[in-house]
């Protein structure tokens, strides 16, 4: 039976619409129309399961799903429920206008009636997941992840490029901390990896998916091996390089003109013999990472304590440790903001020439070295080995991660990934915390059987092409190709609907989201809305179902009041939308299609954000084309932090 | 290892602005920096010298400073710039003269340079070598002969004693002189002859 | 081992570190002061380096399998089996026995009851007492039940005793009775094996470091203050207004207004360039000019776009210190040295706001003392006295970095009760 509850929220939504009215407009819809008063609330939970079989479809008129939907799913058990938000999205946002703000629901309500009808239930998979973790290390991160993982009791192998050791770890982190804690940390950890097995070489080909990927080992003696690992973590490290003015340093023209760090390495703990004076000439175009320019003063202050003279040639400091630059300072390096514009070598050593930004005056300094500071990037190999694990990496040439505020060692494919100085350059602490952070993940990935539950793509292969656009276009690696066959890996599914939009033959389709549900509810809504609200004009705001829902219900919370005739219909990710859906919007009549996604590059699953926004610049070119306002459709992006986005972005209308 | 090898949009900055383009360069040769740094140096040995390390350069001295508000010229972060660099031409500056230790510089320093100190010491260097105004030598010689900058009247002791205020007492006039003497710095004192001449100073 | 952890401060971080312990499996009492949770972040509005809400949270994997973030108010927080929110809680004392800790906790009365109350606001609307709205720089009055942001969590009003006058017309119309105008304080003590201080930070009074007309002159504000002028919730709708009510047209930005100053706050307080350079482009975008006056611009990587845009949009940087803020006319002037120029500016504008330093909650209270060290921040891992931090608690940073932070100690806490340490 399809079965509706309205909640009146301790008596105040009865009054901000007239739920007389609606019970009456929508009794034909529904075989049972129940008002509850507190549904939220144990009464009200109770109550409503009493009202419940099993086997009912059901549609709740409440407040927004994102607060009741959780609570009330732990406690019934039917899959087909859907909910309508008439609180957030209706009631509080139409205070003054009860009679629309009543039809509106109504319309609503309606809509929900034909999403019951084509809902199906969800797809619930559980895949068992191999207890091991693989760690492709050569930083230090590395090192601490095969260690915590050890410790953990997951079984672990530690990859690293041939011929690393110590020293070599050493050396790449130099820039993380003082030498005395790296080399303090790097024994403590090596101590304690005695048990854990050790692969010296590279891989080769990795296939599956997360809980499950088989990797091609490539040890430095031929021999290769495949194993299974539940989880990767890639700790590649850091490289250092020079930065684009060292060549106008002269560097790799004049013997005097060396890196800092060779320069350290080869002073070791040596005095100035007499005063000897080193400029250090820092890129000043290329803005620094504070570990780096921790490691600038930690180093400078380091070679003035020993008597030399240096001047530090620079733009803004960066650190993490102000007391480090006062160090520096006090112990007599001498800062000059500015930029070194030329250098010639003579006899006496090398004159620099420096433009001093705070004199407004140019100055010459004979120095007896030039000391480059280089910076800090990923191993060159990285590009390479994100290429065969299948991640993104960013425009440095790091390892992406998913998000960048509070992902910080998800990569762009589930079960893999990143920690330490492959993601960015960091402080040994923060590398420790990053190391820690990946095993976590891992930990959490190899500890148990996945499972999930969801709706997903189904894809018919009777109308595919095998044109690999969908394949293309998930961001989560969860369609492959099999024995020419599209096949779908729910383990990757993030259940956004993507490859519904980028599939030009529509072969695929979304559970309980067919094209011919969304034809039917737009359909309902625009007949109802007529029946309602006769000639005046409506909206369709195509909302993702994640940041733009959230602004719409925080519209409510704000009381940020907008025209009632803008119906949101939710999608699970803005970038499921196609022309097909928003051309039917407007052919049933709607005034305006807003497409409502997450903000830029903060789509929960990665692309969406950007994918509608080309949708709809796809539409409204056709639109054009066919002489049609482009300006009927929209896209726009909504977040909770701006619930007046409702207001703004939606033309008033009723 | 060369970052060519590596196609990076942190090392390719093409949308960075100059920011030497805002500095007007004043001079047109360069000033060296002299190599064994002497005037820095010498700043450093002296009493609250060793302060001026911790100069940022932020320049809160000059905002604050109430000289630098009537002359723009006189600029105390600029004049510490000078002595981190080792510039001894500070010292030949009239301008540190106009100084009047006011302190409101230092009080307000976040990294509590002695800036009206530094200065002192720069006018201290420049002083041998006569980079003094005449009015500053004619105090000098008065505390030579009297043991104070200014002349005290017999009016102003009755003022104090009205006012309850201690005596003054006698300067120790004598020992002064000896120990100045023993400088050298008595003889200089006679002769000198502000190169700046007798006025425009303060 | 036990398995009952107690995290001290419901910001980011806290929560962060709760939903993690609570997904391995451990007990977890996640602790907070205020009547919502968030702590710093809640005025935030927006933040770097993704430019959307600050009210974020990661998705905790028990009840959101699989998913990415949820905003605080769909997040659940305080729904996962294992994890109890105590809001306006108070830590009374922390005492150790052996390996244990005995955890007293003060909650004052919120006089709504969490598990009976709805939401419907009815109260709010029925409620007679006005007050300014602290929240909002006192420029809108609130009632004596409120909300103070919209989208806080717990979701439920709380009354302020303070000014309620106890008319019941709240009690009334509340049919659920989820109102108890009676409620009283309770204390209790929770025997813990692990505790960790997400204590964060807060702004410091502008006071520390005088000479800014902070106090003075009521168009100096503090960039949180600015933040809440911006956001679209708070009492001007995101225009800006001076205090007289005038659309601002130029602001002037003072970084380090009291951080890297032996006079004030000696550290750097990490993420106040990037937030004050945020502002400046929300300005920019209204049409503001906003003047930057900095020492160093000290960007994280990952939000350099945010320096890049304000240069792009025209936000002018002066080198320099200002000095002092002059009151000119009811208008600041700030008083700097363009150190580039050689140049004293007097800048005037209608407004100006001061990066003011960041410093940790934990160092006012007694009761975490003696786990504190250098300027009252605490270690990730202080092993004697088997304290966990993480977040701003160990010291300035911004929201990755104690997100990270966070994910690391629910390791190590891990680790040390379930074996593997
Ligand atoms: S695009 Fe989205 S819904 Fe489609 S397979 Fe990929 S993750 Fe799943
Ligand atoms: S996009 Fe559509 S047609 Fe192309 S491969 Fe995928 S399912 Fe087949
Ligand atoms: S205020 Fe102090 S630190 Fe700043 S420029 Fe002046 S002397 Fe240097
Ligand atoms: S002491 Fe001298 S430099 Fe300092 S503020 Fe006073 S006049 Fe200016
Ligand atoms: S970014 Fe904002 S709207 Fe999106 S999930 Fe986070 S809090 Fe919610
Ligand atoms: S306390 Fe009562 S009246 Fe107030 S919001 Fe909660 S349920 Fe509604
Ligand atoms: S982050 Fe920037 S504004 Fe904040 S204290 Fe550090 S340098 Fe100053």
């Amino acid at each position: 039976m399809k079965k509706l509850f309205l909640c009146t929220c301790n008596g105040t939504l009865n009054k901000l619409l007239d739920f007389t009215k609606i019970g009456k407009e929508v009794k034909a819809l529904y075989d049972v129309v129940e008002v509850v008063d507190n549904l939220c609330l144990e009464e009200g939970l109770t109550k409503l399961e009493k009202g419940l079989s099993e086997d009912d479809r059901l549609a709740i008129g409440a407040c927004s799903s994102q607060i009741i939907g959780v609570p009330m799913k732990q406690r019934i058990k039917n899959d087909l429920v859907t909910f309508v938000p008439l609180r957030e999205q209706v009631g509080w946002v139409h205070v003054e206008e009860k009679e629309s703000a009543t039809n509106k629901a109504i319309v609503l309500l309606s809509d929900a009636s034909v999403q019951l009808d084509h809902m199906e239930s969800p797809t619930e998979f559980t895949e068992s997941v191999v207890d091991r973790v693989l760690v492709m290390g050569g930083g230090i991160a590395g090192l601490k992840a095969a260690s915590d993982l050890h410790r953990l009791g997951v079984e672990v192998t530690l990859l690293e490029p041939s011929g690393q050791n110590n020293e070599r770890y050493l050396q790449t982190s130099v820039f993380m901390s003082d030498t005395d804690t790296l080399i303090n940390e790097l024994q403590a950890i090596q101590k304690t990896l005695k048990k854990v097995e050790r692969f010296e070489g590279t891989f080769g080909e990795v296939t599956g998916q997360t809980g499950s990927y088989d990797v091609t080992l490539n040890g430095v003696n031929g021999n290769e091996k495949i194993r299974e690992y539940g989880a990767i973590i890639v700790a590649s490290g850091n490289q250092q390089y020079l930065p684009r003015s060292a060549k106008k340093m002269r560097h790799g023209k004049s013997e005097r003109v060396v890196t800092l760090d060779s320069l350290m390495s080869r002073l070791k703990k040596k005095r100035a013999k007499e005063s000897s004076t080193i400029l250090v000439a820092v890129d000043f175009d290329a803005p620094m990472f504070s570990v780096e320019g921790s490691h600038l003063l930690r180093s400078t202050r380091n070679l003035a304590t020993r008597g030399y003279t240096i001047i530090v040639v620079h733009s803004d400091i960066r650190t993490e440790d102000e007391n480090l630059y006062r160090e520096a300072r006090d112990s007599g390096v001498i800062f000059i903001r500015g930029k070194v514009t030329r250098i010639r070598e003579n006899e006496k050593g090398l004159t620099c020439r420096i433009e001093n930004t705070l004199e407004s005056m140019e100055r010459e300094v004979i120095a007896d070295l030039v000391a480059i500071p280089q910076m800090v990037g990923p191993v060159n190999e990285t590009a390479l080995l994100a290429d065969k694990l299948g991640v993104d990496c960013d425009n440095n040439g790091f390892i992406r991660t998913r998000y960048s505020k509070m992902k910080p060692v998800q990569t762009s494919r589930r079960g893999i990934f990143v920690a330490g100085g492959a993601k960015m350059p960091m402080s040994l602490s923060d590398a420790m915390a990053s190391a820690q952070n990946a095993v976590l993940e891992a930990f959490k990935v190899v500890r148990s059987p996945l499972t999930r539950s969801g709706w997903i793509p189904v894809i018919d292969d009777e109308q595919c092409d095998v044109c690999k656009a969908c394949l293309e276009a998930c961001p989560n690696d969860a369609l492959r190709l099999m024995d020419d066959r599209i096949v779908h890996v729910p383990a990757h599914c993030e259940f956004c609907g993507i490859c519904v939009s980028a599939c030009p033959t529509r072969a695929i389709e979304f559970q309980s989201h067919r094209k011919e549900s969304w034809f039917a509810r737009f359909e309902a809504v625009a007949t109802t809305h007529r029946r309602l609200e006769g000639k005046k004009p409506f909206s369709f705001v195509f909302a993702c179902s994640e940041c733009a829902n959230a602004s719409i219900d925080q519209a409510g919370f704000a009381g940020k009041q907008y025209g009632t005739g803008s119906y949101v219909i939710q999608f699970p990710c803005a970038g499921m939308v196609s022309p097909i859906e928003i051309l039917k919007g407007l052919v049933v009549g709607a005034e305006h299609v807003i497409v409502a996604h997450c903000p830029p590059g903060g789509c929960h699953h990665q692309t969406g954000d950007h994918l509608s926004e080309l949708v709809v610049s796809f539409t409204r070119d056709m639109l054009r084309e066919i002489g049609q306002d482009p300006e009927r459709v929209q896209a726009t992006y909504m977040i909770a932090a701006m619930p007046e986005k409702m207001q703004k972005e939606v033309p008033v209308r009723g | 290892m060369n970052i060519d090898s590596l196609n990076t949009s942190r090392f390719l900055r093409n949308d960075f602005k100059p920011r030497l383009a805002r500095c007007e360069l004043i001079a047109v040769t360069p000033t060296s920096i002299s190599s064994d740094l002497e005037f820095r140096n010498w700043i450093l040995k002296q009493p609250e010298g060793e302060t001026l390390l911790r100069c940022y350069q932020c320049g809160r001295c000059t905002s604050a400073c109430p000289i630098a508000e009537i002359d723009h010229s006189f600029n105390p972060r600029l004049f510490l710039e000078k002595v981190i660099l080792a510039d001894e031409s500070l010292a030949e500056n009239q301008l540190i003269w106009t100084c009047l230790t006011c302190e409101q510089c230092e009080v307000r320093c976040p990294e509590h340079v002695k800036i009206p100190q530094i200065l002192i010491l720069a006018k201290v260097r420049g002083l041998v070598s006569g980079n003094t105004p005449e009015t500053a030598l004619d105090r000098a010689r008065s505390i030579l002969s009297q043991g104070r900058t200014i002349q005290v009247s017999e009016p102003m002791l009755k003022t104090r004693d009205k006012m309850g205020l201690p005596s003054l007492g006698n300067p120790p006039v004598k020992q002064l002189a000896k120990a100045l003497k023993e400088l050298g710095l008595a003889e200089k004192l006679e002769n000198i002859k502000s190169i700046y001449g007798g006025d425009g100073d303060e | 081992m036990g398995d009952t952890v107690v995290v001290v401060g419901a910001g980011l971080a806290g929560i962060q570190v709760s939903h993690q312990l609570a997904d391995l499996g451990l007990k977890v009492h996640l602790v907070e002061k205020e009547a919502t949770v968030g702590g710093l972040s809640a005025h935030l509005g927006k933040v770097f380096p993704t430019d959307d809400c600050a009210l974020c949270l990661d998705a905790c994997e028990e009840l959101f399998s699989g998913h990415h973030r949820r905003c605080q108010y769909r997040s659940l927080l305080g729904n996962q089996k294992k994890l109890n929110l105590h809001t306006l809680t108070e830590i009374k004392s922390i005492k150790q026995d052996g390996g244990r800790f005995s955890v007293s906790l003060k909650t004052t009365p919120r006089y709504v009851m969490l598990d009976r109350c709805v939401v419907c606001l009815e109260c709010i609307n029925v409620c007679d007492v006005e007050v300014p709205d602290e929240m909002n720089l006192g420029r809108v009055m609130r009632k004596a039940i409120y909300r103070s942001i919209p989208q806080g969590v717990p979701l439920a009003p709380v009354i302020d005793m303070n000014s309620c006058t106890k008319c019941t017309k709240c009690v009334d119309v509340c049919k659920v009775g989820a109102i108890d105008l009676e409620q009283r304080s309770k204390t209790r003590t929770i025997k813990a094996d692990a505790v960790v201080l997400a204590t964060g930070v807060e702004e410091r009074s502008p006071s520390i470091l005088p000479g800014y007309a902070y106090g003075l002159c009521k168009d100096v504000l503090t960039q949180r203050e600015l933040a809440r002028l911006l956001d679209s919730t708070g009492a001007t709708n995101g225009k800006v207004l001076t205090a007289s009510g005038k659309q601002v047209e130029s602001v002037t930005m003072i970084l380090c207004a009291g951080s890297r100053d032996l006079n004030a706050i000696d550290y750097c307080s990490q993420a106040c360039c990037t937030y004050s350079l945020k502002h400046a482009i929300m300005l920019r975008e209204q049409g503001v000019g906003v003047t930057i006056c900095y020492m160093d611009l000290r960007v994280p990587l990952h939000s350099h776009s945010f320096l890049e845009r304000a240069r792009e949009s025209d936000v002018t940087f002066v080198r320099g210190k200002p000095d002092h803020v002059i009151v000119h006319e009811g208008s600041p002037v700030t008083i700097v040295e363009d150190t580039e120029a050689l140049k004293r500016l007097e800048i005037e504008s209608d407004l100006v706001v001061l990066a003011s330093p960041l410093v940790p909650h934990a160092a006012e209270k007694e009761v975490f003392n003696s786990f504190l060290g250098d300027y009252g921040f605490a270690a990730r891992h202080d092993a004697p006295k088997g304290i966990y931090a993480c977040g701003t608690a160990t010291g300035p940073t911004d929201i990755p970095a104690s997100v990270a932070e966070a994910n690391a100690v629910a390791l190590e806490v891990y680790m040390a009760l379930k074996g593997g340490a």
